[in-house]
């Protein structure tokens, strides 16, 4: 009898430490595809394999003889672009929009960053209140709501300064705001 | 005798309360609306008529009460905001949580524009006003407007997640505009671009969700659909009417 029950108790103990270690491997691999898909927003190592990353919709030419390759992003409107020249990564845009999930906020760049060389308005597809935090030298942008401080966009670019910066990805932005034409 | 009359009533009670009950109680709950009530009883003064309150008057109880500054109108219009105000509020409070601030300003247009200019006192641009809003003559045009412009900065001045961004700009790609004007905004200001195509249909879709009788107004240049938008957004634009509620539903 002492031995039936123990060997209950037993099996008992064994069903629930299986389904803790269940558990504990579907979090593990829940939380190691959460980092996946965070790093496909990072800078490729390799133009060669840019038209095999997740999310690959257009390869375009531009006139200046760069690349430009566009990934679907959350905004059905906006894409996650990489610009390439010759075999060298030269620009990325990367929006931060994700399902239900809270934006970063500035703050937690700019503690890294410091404070940027430039703050522009734009750009144009967003419109006021947004502006354009620019750091020239680290060649980092962040596109982020001025009255939330919500970062929308991560753009990466060669270090460079600030005739080049607009000249190349900031036609469209200003000093001053622009109010919104729509009533 | 009385006490066989008291034995008759109390069998009736007892017996026939609960009937009574089910079918006075739902009886009552078919008459939930409350007409708004008029400004002198607001302010508590039954013996002073509506006439004798100033415009700081009506302009202070809005901000008091809905935490919206409203600057240099008349008597009238901040009468038709209040009473729009009132109504939102048994609708949603949460609308009066994510305008929370709003500072709006009077300002006459001669093509009747009305615009949302920036996000309460942010610092970057604390000098300027949140809305310009243009005094229509039109009571309900007015009040529509009004809505328009804080939807406008609710989408724009509240995190994406409260102001339900990405499901917003997702339902518009799926849907379209809910409205003629939010399919074609171009023709207020001439052009069509995505950011007015979004912003225009993010306020439309506020406006009428809180406005459920209100057939489509006219904007400046824009010819409206002869319908009724919140008819609309059940029966047209479902993911539009899940994403209004996310927002406002309390």
């Amino acid at each position: 009898m002492f031995n039936l029950n123990l060997k209950k108790y037993f099996f008992i103990a064994f069903i629930l430490l299986t389904l803790i270690f269940v558990l504990s491997l579907i979090i593990i691999v829940q939380n190691s595809r959460k980092q996946t898909d965070r790093s496909k927003v990072e800078i490729p190592k390799a133009s060669k394999n840019l038209e095999t990353l997740p999310n690959f919709e257009s390869k375009k030419d531009l006139e200046n003889g760069n690349i430009e390759y566009a990934y679907a992003s959350e905004d059905p409107y906006r894409d996650d672009l990489v610009i390439t020249s010759g075999e060298k990564i030269v620009y990325e845009r990367t929006l931060t929009v994700k399902d239900n999930q809270a934006l970063p906020k500035l703050d937690e760049f700019t503690e890294e960053y410091g404070t940027p060389d430039q703050e522009l308005f734009g750009p144009e597809y967003y419109g006021a209140p947004f502006k354009t935090y620019i750091y020239l030298s680290k060649g980092v942008a962040f596109v982020a709501n001025s009255a939330t401080l919500e970062v929308r966009e991560i753009h990466r670019f060669t270090p460079t300064n600030l005739e080049d910066y607009l000249a190349k990805w900031g036609q469209d932005l200003s000093t001053t705001q622009q109010p919104d034409d729509h009533p | 005798m009385n006490i066989s009359k008291n034995l008759i009533l109390n069998t009736v009670k007892m017996n026939y309360l609960p009937i009574i009950a089910l079918v006075v109680l739902p009886v009552a709950q078919t008459y939930p609306e409350v007409a708004t009530p008029p400004l002198y009883t607001i302010v508590g003064n039954y013996s002073e008529p509506a006439t004798e309150l100033t415009p700081n008057a009506v302009a202070s109880k809005i901000q008091k009460e809905f935490n919206i500054t409203m600057q240099g109108f008349e008597y009238e219009h901040l009468q038709w905001a209040y009473e729009k105000f009132a109504d939102v509020k048994k609708r949603s409070k949460k609308f009066f949580t994510l305008t929370s601030g709003a500072v709006i300003q009077m300002r006459n247009h001669e093509q009747g524009y009305s615009y949302q200019a920036s996000c309460r006192n942010h610092k970057p641009v604390s000098d300027q006003v949140g809305i310009y809003l243009h005094p229509h003559a039109d009571k309900e045009k007015f009040q529509l407007t009004l809505i328009h412009e804080l939807g406008h900065l609710i989408q724009i001045c509240n995190d994406d997640i409260q102001a339900q961004y990405t499901n917003h700009i997702k339902a518009l790609e799926q849907e379209g505009g809910i409205t003629a004007y939010a399919r074609n905004p171009g023709c207020a200001s001439g052009t069509n671009n995505e950011r007015s195509l979004r912003n225009e249909d993010y306020a439309e879709m506020i406006t009428y969700y809180l406005s459920p009788n209100a057939k489509e107004r006219d904007i400046v240049n824009c010819p409206p659909d002869n319908t009724i938008p919140y008819q609309n957004l059940a029966s047209k634009y479902p993911q539009h009417l899940e994403v209004v509620k996310k927002v406002l539903d309390d």
